[in-house]
Order: structure tokens, then sequence, then C-alpha cells
């Protein structure tokens, strides 16, 4: 471990799992998960919204939890299993959360639609059958400008009835 | 050859006929695969080999003469690239289409706090941040303004020397005799409203990311409204033929009328760009997003109205409107307001004084509603408040004032549909057997007026849009549009429309759109043009297309032109049952045989009348067709915190025929939203003392979440126009202008106390409250 | 400063509590220490936090716990998130207001990430967790390289973001006396919107006694430099009869005792004006939910 405060650009190598990839980085100590996946991993899905943990739109998952990957710290994820919007499906097959926000328009912009989706399947792993006020309140954190979150909140119900299903 | 459908709810298929299988039907959206799966890209996600980061060296002043930049230090920083001033770009001024007074690098002068004042391009965000610390700018302080009010003072701070007056532009128009209208009136009633400077919060930040060529071309990724408009004028301010300037499609993550222009970090990229020779990325951070990005004007809202036999006839109204610091289209949101006013209601006579006043802080442009939000909520909350003092009923007293279908305003526009009077049944039903009964609940409702397209938004006398319609060999088709997809559903709209005005299925059908380099001159989509004006240029390019099918159908199978027609994926004969063939056949014999191709443009410029002097149109009108709603909800409130909780809040909206209902419900969903947004929690970007904006993040500038949102019904009371594409008419903006006055005439039915300025928050429904007992 | 880049420091990562304490004696007033960081990482991006180093503790395993036993209550690790708090069945059971809290805490991301003691140490007068530790009469350890010391949480806080922590001292254990099943505990935060800080919270714990109130603890959130209990108000219900009119009688009392600021989220004035309100509220809540079986 150096302590020398002249190593603070000295890059720390990081080994964790990136949807479902053994992945090693090398990254700066102030270098955002939200950074690492965009810029050296190319999974530019995950946005920047906020930086301050306000809109949710950098919602990923780590261990099957949604967190914000703006407030985290690449080189705190050694070890860790990071799953991105782009995980979530083979390309050929969307996931049910993403099957039901494109077929009940829940998608507009589609800038806040990644999180949205992450921070849906992480609260659909915790409770596969939540009552519309559970959705609501579980997405308090994930702003959207641009749907009143109608079809949002449709399509994580709808999605709970295919997963169940 | 095209089948209307009367309703969209009742769609019968016919046997074997295809043609309109996908207009008025719930259809997933073209670009939902992209954007759920992560692939769309923004501005941040565009891939350029060695970009560079920008980032823009804001004032920290309100106002400041600029007597020196010294930009040494940030040059001699490692890994900076390019370092600009105002000595390093064309003096082009920047605004709303020739009316610009902003240079995209402050020359000798900054205005508000956040203006332009240097930029830098380097290797990563970090050094160019960094190198920004290192810019020393050597700033007189000067004094300034804030105040609308203030700055109309004789003696006021003037922004800009040249202009000599604080008054951006003024309005005073009068149609009829305002005069003997109040004299002859049996009450006249004057009340004064205000609104706040609400911030459009688009989830993507602004920015630009730009590439200038080493053979002098410009090639740029802007989330923009109007791709053709900042080409336009992005080629001025950098001085390229238009011919080497590209605004390229790149997904854009919400506009709301704030990426209607060109703007000063477009022009900066560029610049960056060609000093550093290598693609640079510019990109807001939040903050700047909210002090340093357009914003809704600020408005004062002052109505006087006569009412004769119950009925309104006369109306004056004078608006001053916040501009802020350069003059954008403040000019014409101040028009617009004073317009909107002219067509609520059937009046006789109509004046009209309207400011658009600069001061010192953030500048103000378009957002959703244009002038609406800060009328609609003046205006229908002094029609609860005359309703209440004549003891009339509120919802009685606007369906016998509301316009008609046939009717003509009296400022001019034509209505050649209109089902308000069904839109406030509706919405009045809608919340029939949800009575509120119990202490401190309350109703209330407020109607809503707006344009489909604008004649003249920039100073042109012009509203029109392009499509071009390629189809291929195998009878699939290109469809190519000049606006751009910011989340409207536009693409899919115009997908929509060409599938059934060819007769081709909509898995067949692509469309590019947001590319100045494939489309046709189109101004783009502000003012809830889209599906009206791009839709009929969709369709006439189809028109064409078929056209051409026909023509080379008819001389392949030799017979009369007259006797075809498209039905099923086929070409047929009414004369003779035996001749079918498909697209797919007539569009490979033309390429193949003729050596010709399939394509038609369709330039759809709709039969409109430039506004002017006193900046309103003859009939019909400055649009082609009108849209109304009518917004009704029930509130209960708390009379020990003032908080109020709104139970359910129905929309009922005459936009003529819903091409996807689901594309037109979610517009009313976030309409809804944006609304009252406004309405209650959205503080506006206040200014401290200094002439520092109080909000920089959304923790303390508020946006309501999935959890505060109340239910909303979407009532479509559709109406058969005869001018838009399949009967449609905009819908993306006028909602938004009624949620207000909808709260504040529920509140007053439930609590007694009449809320004058927005937001409406739970502080001042206690301080009125407290008003009331004393 | 921006919140799309972090600025450069040099971040330190103990594998031990040992090492931890030896690195934050080390650096003192260099260093931040960083736990969930959802907050450090928000205030070094504005520009409010300006550490040289970061010491990340997570990887120090002796910090991250939830244990309970009735003997001596609840003891929560510094670095336990507030997810763990949410989730443990203990917590639900014999500490409901602190629940409650972590329900409605932030956002859900938020809570995966976030800890009880970055909540503690962060020192915000609007820190939604303080209000009902203080009601549960928590105590706070304290670590160093020359022992342990043990606080009472009220007397951990100095003022905004500032607390008795020395700079050669670590936030090692929260601990909460076990509370008699049938004491009644409340939460209610007045907020602009349901992601929000608070503009007033209180939380309120007491049991009854034939229906009179007996040992009440009230703190109020938001409403001064720290979190406040009401001694004043707290001594007034002792004994008193649970109706209307004592409520009544007491919310009175709470505008008095405050010291409100005015900030984005609300006046001075609107603060004063609902703090009785909130506190009904609060009473209520704990009323209304049935004492821990």
């Amino acid at each position: 471990m150096s302590e020398r405060p002249e190593d603070r650009n000295e890059k720390i190598a990081v080994r964790f799992q990136v949807n479902g990839e053994p992945t090693e980085l090398l990254v700066s100590a102030n270098e955002t998960l939200l950074s690492a996946l965009r810029n050296q991993l190319g999974l530019t899905g995950t946005k920047y919204g906020c930086g301050t943990g306000d809109c949710c739109a950098c919602t990923v998952s780590v261990n099957g939890r949604a967190i914000l990957s703006c407030l985290s710290l690449a080189a705190e994820l050694e070890g860790e299993n990071v799953t991105t919007v782009e995980g979530l499906s083979d390309g050929s097959k969307l996931n049910p959360v993403q099957a039901s926000f494109a077929e009940l328009g829940a998608v507009q912009c589609g800038f806040c639609t990644p999180g949205m989706i992450m921070t849906i399947n992480a609260l659909l792993a915790e409770n596969p059958d939540p009552s519309e006020q559970e959705v609501r309140h579980y997405l308090r954190g994930n702003l959207c400008r641009c749907t009143g979150y109608v079809k949002i909140v449709d399509a994580a119900l709808a999605a709970a009835g295919t997963m169940e299903a | 050859m095209l089948k209307h459908h009367d309703a969209g709810a009742e769609m019968v298929p016919q046997e074997g006929v295809h043609e309109v299988d996908n207009v008025g039907a719930r259809l997933g959206r073209t670009d939902a695969w992209r954007k759920v799966t992560g692939q769309e890209q923004y501005m941040e996600d565009v891939p350029l080999v060695s970009q560079l980061w920008g980032k823009i060296l804001r004032s920290p002043h309100p106002h400041a003469r600029i007597r020196g930049i010294d930009v040494s230090r940030a040059e001699s920083l490692p890994g900076v690239k390019a370092v600009i001033t105002f000595r390093d770009i064309v003096p082009f001024k920047i605004g709303y289409s020739t009316h610009g007074d902003q240079f995209a690098l402050c020359h000798d002068r900054a205005r508000y706090v956040g203006d332009e004042v240097a930029a830098v391009a380097a290797v990563d965000e970090e050094t160019a941040e960094k190198a920004l610390s290192l810019i020393d700018v050597d700033y007189e302080v000067l004094p300034f303004v804030l105040d609308p009010i203030e700055a109309m003072k004789p003696d006021a701070i003037v922004l800009h020397k040249d202009k000599g007056t604080n008054i951006a532009a003024e309005n005073h128009t009068e149609f009829g005799d305002v005069e003997k209208g109040f004299a002859e009136a049996d009450h006249v009633f004057e009340d004064e409203f205000e609104t706040q400077r609400q911030c459009h919060v688009c989830m993507e930040v602004h920015g630009c990311v730009a590439n200038w060529g080493n053979d002098d071309s410009l090639s740029v990724w802007t989330s923009t409204q109007s791709p053709h408009i900042v080409k336009r004028f992005l080629a001025k301010a950098v001085d390229l033929p238009l011919s080497k300037v590209r605004v390229n499609r790149v997904g854009v993550g919400g506009a709301f009328g704030s990426r209607t222009d060109l703007f000063p970090h477009d022009v900066i990229a560029a610049y960056l760009s060609k000093k550093a020779r290598r693609p640079v990325k510019l990109l807001f951070s939040r903050q700047e997003e909210f002090y340093a990005s357009a914003t809704r004007h600020p408005a004062l809202v002052r109505i006087k109205t006569g009412i004769k036999d119950g009925m309104i006839t006369t109306r004056h109204v004078t608006a001053i409107l916040n501009g802020g610091a350069y003059t954008s289209q403040t000019g014409a949101v101040m028009g617009s307001l004073g317009w909107k006013a002219s067509n609520y209601y059937r009046i006789e006579n109509y004046r009209y004084d309207g400011y658009g006043v600069l001061t010192n802080t953030s500048v103000a442009t378009a957002y959703r509603g244009y002038g609406g939000p800060q009328l609609g909520f003046a205006l229908e909350s002094q029609i609860d408040m005359i309703a209440e003092r004549l003891e009339l009923d509120p919802v009685e007293f606007r369906l016998n004032n509301a316009n008609r279908q046939g009717d003509t305003s009296v400022s001019g526009s034509y209505f050649s549909s209109c089902e308000l009077t069904q839109c406030i049944e509706a919405a009045d039903r809608a919340l029939e057997g949800e009575k509120p009964a119990g202490r401190d609940q309350g109703r209330g409702m407020a109607i809503g007026f707006g344009e489909s397209g604008w004649r003249g938004a920039y100073y042109n006398n012009s509203d029109v849009s392009a499509a071009t319609i390629k189809m291929n060999m195998d009878g699939s088709i290109h469809t190519t549009v000049g606006g751009a997809e910011i989340g409207t559903g536009y693409d899919t709209t115009m997908a929509q429309i060409a599938a059934d005005a060819l007769g081709v299925p909509i898995d067949q059908v692509s469309v590019h759109s947001g590319d100045t380099n494939d489309a046709a001159y189109d101004l783009g989509l502000y003012a809830s043009r889209g599906a009206i004006t791009s839709g009929m240029a969709v369709k006439l390019a189809a028109d064409k297309t078929k056209g051409k099918l026909l023509d080379a159908a008819a001389k392949m199978l030799d017979t009369p032109r007259s006797e075809l027609s498209i039905e099923n994926r086929c070409i047929v004969s009414s004369a003779n049952p035996n001749i079918a063939i498909t697209m797919a056949e007539i569009a490979e014999h033309i390429y193949e045989e003729e050596g010709s191709a399939v394509f038609g443009t369709g330039i759809y410029d709709p039969q409109t009348h430039l506004a002017d002097e006193t900046g309103f149109h003859a009939s019909p009108g400055g649009s082609i067709t009108y849209p109304f709603c009518a917004v009704n909800l029930d509130v209960s409130v708390n009379r020990d915190t003032g908080e109020f909780k709104i139970g359910k809040i129905a929309v009922a909206v005459d936009c003529g025929k819903p091409i996807n209902p689901a594309i037109v419900e979610g517009q009313i969903e976030g309409d809804v939203f944006h609304g009252l947004g406004m309405a209650t929690v959205e503080p506006g970007l206040d200014y401290d003392d200094a002439g520092a904006p109080k909000y920089h993040h959304l923790v303390d500038y508020k946006l309501l979440t999935a959890a505060d949102m109340p239910q909303i019904e979407c009532i479509v009371a559709e109406s058969t126009d005869p001018t838009g594409p399949f009967g449609v008419k905009g819908v993306t903006q006028l909602i938004t202008s009624s949620v207000g006055a909808a709260l504040a005439n529920a509140l007053n039915d439930a609590i007694g106390v009449r809320m004058t300025s927005l937001p409406i928050t739970p502080e001042k429904i206690l301080q009125a409250l407290e008003r009331a007992q004393s | 400063m921006s919140t799309r880049v972090l600025p450069e420091f040099l971040l330190l990562r103990p594998d031990t509590f040992d090492e931890a304490l030896s690195l934050v004696d080390r650096y003192r007033d260099k260093a931040e220490v960083l736990a969930g960081g959802t907050d450090l990482l928000v205030n070094m991006k504005c520009g409010t936090a300006t550490p040289s180093i970061v010491i990340g503790i997570g990887k120090v395993d002796a910090f991250n716990r939830i244990e309970f036993d009735p003997e001596n209550g609840l003891a929560i690790g510094a670095l336990a998130s507030i997810r763990a708090l949410h989730d443990s069945p203990d917590v639900a059971r014999y500490y409901p207001v602190l629940r409650d809290v972590a329900h409605l805490f932030a956002n859900v991301q938020l809570l995966n990430m976030g800890t009880v003691g970055g909540n503690i140490c962060n020192a915000s007068p609007a820190g939604d967790f303080i209000p009902p530790l203080l009601s549960q009469n928590a105590h706070v350890v304290l670590g160093s390289a020359s022992g342990t010391r043990t606080l009472k949480l009220i007397d951990f806080f100095v003022g905004p973001g500032k607390t008795v922590r020395r700079p050669d001292e670590l936030l090692q254990t929260i601990t909460l006396p076990p509370l008699s099943t049938d004491y009644h505990s409340g939460f209610v935060r007045i907020t602009r919107t349901a992601e929000d800080l608070a503009k007033i919270s209180v939380a309120t714990v007491f049991s009854l006694r034939d229906g009179n109130f007996h040992d009440v603890r009230i703190s109020f959130g938001a409403v001064a430099p720290t979190v406040l209990r009401m001694p004043d108000i707290e001594a007034f219900l002792e004994g008193k009869p649970m109706d209307d009119q004592t409520i009544g009688e007491a919310t009175a009392m709470a505008a008095e005792r405050i010291s409100p600021i005015t900030d984005l989220r609300s006046t001075s004035d609107y603060r004063r004006k609902i703090a009785g309100a909130a506190l009904r509220q609060s009473i209520l809540a704990a009323v209304e939910r049935s004492p821990a079986q």
C-alpha cells in the first residue's frame, strides 16, 4: 500500500466482473465507476445526469443492488460483480423490464431509461410482485423529465407480471 | 386512396386492406430498442478518435467590464490543446434568427453569472477543469439589475449600450374597441399574477461535439430540436459555406424548448476544434445546466376583463417578461403570450401591452408552452375569480364563453376544428363520483389553448418542413425528415404516416431524422409542429412516390393509370381483378428495367399568415390549426402545514386525430409533469442579492418524483381537422399552461384562499390562510 | 468545480481497524474518511471538501455489522449500510422508528450505498437518522490509536458538519440501549418531494402507562445548528394523559424552542410554524403503531 502523496497519480489495478466478464482495469484514485465504464470499457449506456446522486441516471447494479456509479470509486470495486444496462440482454431478446418499456411507451427521450431499467430490475429481484405504490416509492430517486412516470410505472408493473409467469 | 378513420378507437380492419393499419395504432416506438439497451448515442457517447474535452470559463459576476484576459498560464499547462477568447472568433451575434445580440464569447462585457468568457480544450476533463482556473480575467465589476421592473426605469443600468434601453421588445396591439368594451361592461375585474423562472432540467445536459476537419469542414453533434437552424447560423458564426457544415443525428436527452436555437456552446466547441485540430466534446456540468443554460421567462401578468350579460366581452392583458441578459426568443415569447390571450375565449375587444425586458440574469428562451403557462395561470385563475364574484358556476361560465369549431378569434385565428366544449365536459365528467366531500378538499378546472406550427418563428415567411421517401427494390422505404427525434416520438409518428400513406408495412419503414446532410431544409421541432408539418411533408412525399409507382405500373401493365391503386402492398386495377403486382415487383422494375429510381420529396408550408408589425396574424392565423384542452383536478389541504395532495388529474385534449395513442398520452402526461412542477415544487432560478443564482444542484432545485405524481387520466376528445395529415393537431405543450390555474382554483375551492403566484408552496398557503383569518 | 469530475487525491485503503487508526492518526486534517462515499464524494466534486488523502475504510470488516441482543441492545458498526439496517429483522422489531427512517431515506441507491455512521459523522442538522437515534438515547464509540471512548450521541454534535470526533479518531460503533417492548415510536419528516432532505423532522419515543405519557423523548431535526432534544416538552408530557389537550399544549411549546434558519428548502418562519404540527404528527404516528411484541 503506497502512502506517498506524490504517488497519487499512480494507477490502481482493479479486478472485477462487468456484465459477467472478468475485467481488469488500471484506474486513478479519482476515477468513478461511471467514468471507468464509459471511458475505459465503452459502456456508454450508463449516463451522467447530475454527478451528485440526485437523478439516478447513472444507476448500475453491484452484486444485485442498484447503486450510483457517479458516486462510486472504481478503485473500491475489487472483486465485485457489476451489471450495466448493456448486460441485461444478449442483443436478440430483451430483459422483461426492457421489453415492457419498449412495448408500453415508457421511453421518450431515453436518457433516464437505462438507470430506470436497472433500478426496476433491482426492485423486482427484491420484490417480484410490487404494488404500484411500492414501485413509485422505489423509483423516487430516478428522475424523468419526459413521461410524468406514468408509463414507466406501468412498465414496471407489467414486467413484474412477466417475470412471475 | 387514403382512408381516413373517424375514430382511432374503433379501427375496423378491412379485409385485405393495410393502408391504415398504423395511423391510430398504439405501436411501439422505432427508437425504443436502442434506448432500452443503452445503445442510443447521445452527445457524450459519440465516439471520435483522439477527441478532446472542452470547458467554458464563465463570468462569476452578474455584470462586469472585461479589461483583459490572460490565457498564457492555461496554455502552458500540459495537456491543454487550445484556449480561445473572443479574439479567436468571428464577431457574429447569436440570437433568435437575425435578432442576435450575444457573442459566443464575451467581448468587453459579461452580463450575467454564467456568461461565456473563454474556453479550453484539453486531453481530458480534469485537465480542462484545471486549465480554466489558470485563465486570468481582469474584471471591472459593474452595477447590475435583476428585476425587470427596475430594469425598465429610465435611470436603470443598461445592459446593451447600443440598444439604449433594457426593453428588448414591446407589443401594443388592439382589436375592437377596448375602452368602449369596458365602458359598456356590467363588471370589470383586474387582477395580477406572477410566475417563476422555471428551468427545463433536461436529463441530458447541454453541450456540443464538434469536429473541424483538416479540409475546413465542420461536423457537429449537438442535441437540438432544429438541426437546420443550428446549421444555418453556425455556418455564419464560423464563417463557412453551408455546404461545409453538417449537423449530425444524435440522441436528444430532453429538449422542451431549450434546444431550438444555435447557442454559444455550439460555436465555442467548433472554434476549439478548429484551433486544436482535433474533435472536441464540450458538455455542461449539472451546475452549468442550471445557471448557464436557458430558462422559462419569469412573468408578471395583469388581466383586466369586462363582462356583459355573463359573457366575456373585453380583455386587456399586460405582461412583463424577464428575458435575462440577451434577447434570444424574448420578443417572440412575449408576443405569443399576448396572442394566446386573444384566443382563449370568444371576446370582442382585446388589447395587449407586452414588454420583454433584459436583466443581468440567465437567458430566457422557449420552454414548453411558450408564454402559455405564464398566461394560462393568470387567465384561468381569473376566470374562477370572476365566476366566484358573480356567483356563477365556473364550468358553466367556461362553456358559455368557449370557442367552437368555425369561430375566428378576435385576433384572426380560424378554428377549423374545436372540441373545447367537449373537453370541458369530459374533464368535468371524469371526476364525477369522486367529488371531494370532506373539509379542506376542493376541485378546480382550467382550459388551455395552443398552436400547431407557427409561421414566421424565425422572422422568416415560412413554416416549412421537408421529407423524402425512397423506396428500395424490395418495396421497403427510407423516410428522411428534417426534424429530429427529441423524445416526442417524432420518428415513430413519421413512420406510421409514411407506412399508411404508401401502404407499406411499418416494419419495412425506416426513418432518418436529425441529419442536415440527409434532409432538405426544415425548421425543426418547436411550436408543436412536428406531427403536422413534417407529417404533411411525409404524406406529400409518399403521394409523389406513389405517383411514380403508378406511372411505371401503368406503362408496365399497359393499363390506364386512373384504374390503378395501391392496396395490400400491391398495385391493383379497378377494371381488371386479375391485375395485381407487388410494390417490390414494380420497384425492382423501375430500378432494373427503367434505369430509374423510386423516390418522392414532399415540402410542406401551411397556408398561414405571417404576423404583421403588431405581432399578430391575419386569419387563419399563425398556425394552420389549434389544439384545445381542459384540466380538472382534486386537491386536499392540510391546514396545519399548508401541504396539499392532488388526488387525480383529468386531462381532456382536442388534438385532432392521435397518430399513436401511446405517444399522445406520453405527451399529455409529460405536459402535466412540467405544469405541475411549475405549479408546486420547482422554485425557479432565483438570484441572491449579489446577482448569483441560488440553485446549482438537483438536491436544491427539486423535480417531482414518481412517488409524488398523482394519477393522470388522459381523455382524447377527438376532432376531425381538415388541415393536417390524417386530421392531426399539435399536442406537446398546451396542458402545461393549464395545470397551475387548475391547482389554484382547486385550492380556492378547498380552503377559500386565492394563490396568485407560482410556485404554490405550503408556506404560501399558510401565509394566505393567516391573512384570511386576520 | 464540476460534478463531472473528482479532484485528484491519494487513496489509502487499510485492511484492518488498526491500520485504519494508524492512518487517521498519521494524516489527521489532511485526510478524509470514505465510508459509503455518498456525502464525501459530492462534497469533493462541489469543492466543499478538499482532502489530499482519502482513507477508504470499506475493507475493514470489523465495522460492517449490526448486532442485537436483549441485554445490551443494538450495536451498529460504523460501516453498516442503511440497506443492512433497513433489512434487519431486529431493527424492524425492536427499533421500528429506525426502519421508518431507512424506508424514507433519500433514494434506494443511496440507501444501498450510504452508512448510518456516515450520516452521523456528516453531522447535518437535517441528517435523517440523527433524531431517531437521539430519541433512542444512542451512544457512539470512537476509536483511536490511544484507545476508545464512548459518548452520548447528543454530546457528539457541535454544529452543522461539526462533531467532537478528533482528526485521529474513527467512529467505531453506534449503540442503542434495549427498548422495552411497550414503547411507542414515531418519525415524521416534512419535505418538498418524496426524495428530499427534511424541512423539519421529528422522532418521538415514549411509553404509555395507564394512558399517561412516560419517559418521553422528542428530537427535532433541521431546526437548529444541531439536532435537538426537547427536554422541556418531554418533562411537560411526563405523567400527563395522552389526549388532544395535552398534545395540543405540548405542540404549542415547540416553536419557541427551536432556532431554524432559512435555506433553499424552507424559510425559518415556515419551520417555526409547522414545528408543532410535525410534533403532533410524530406523536400520533407513534401512538398508532402498536408497541413491538
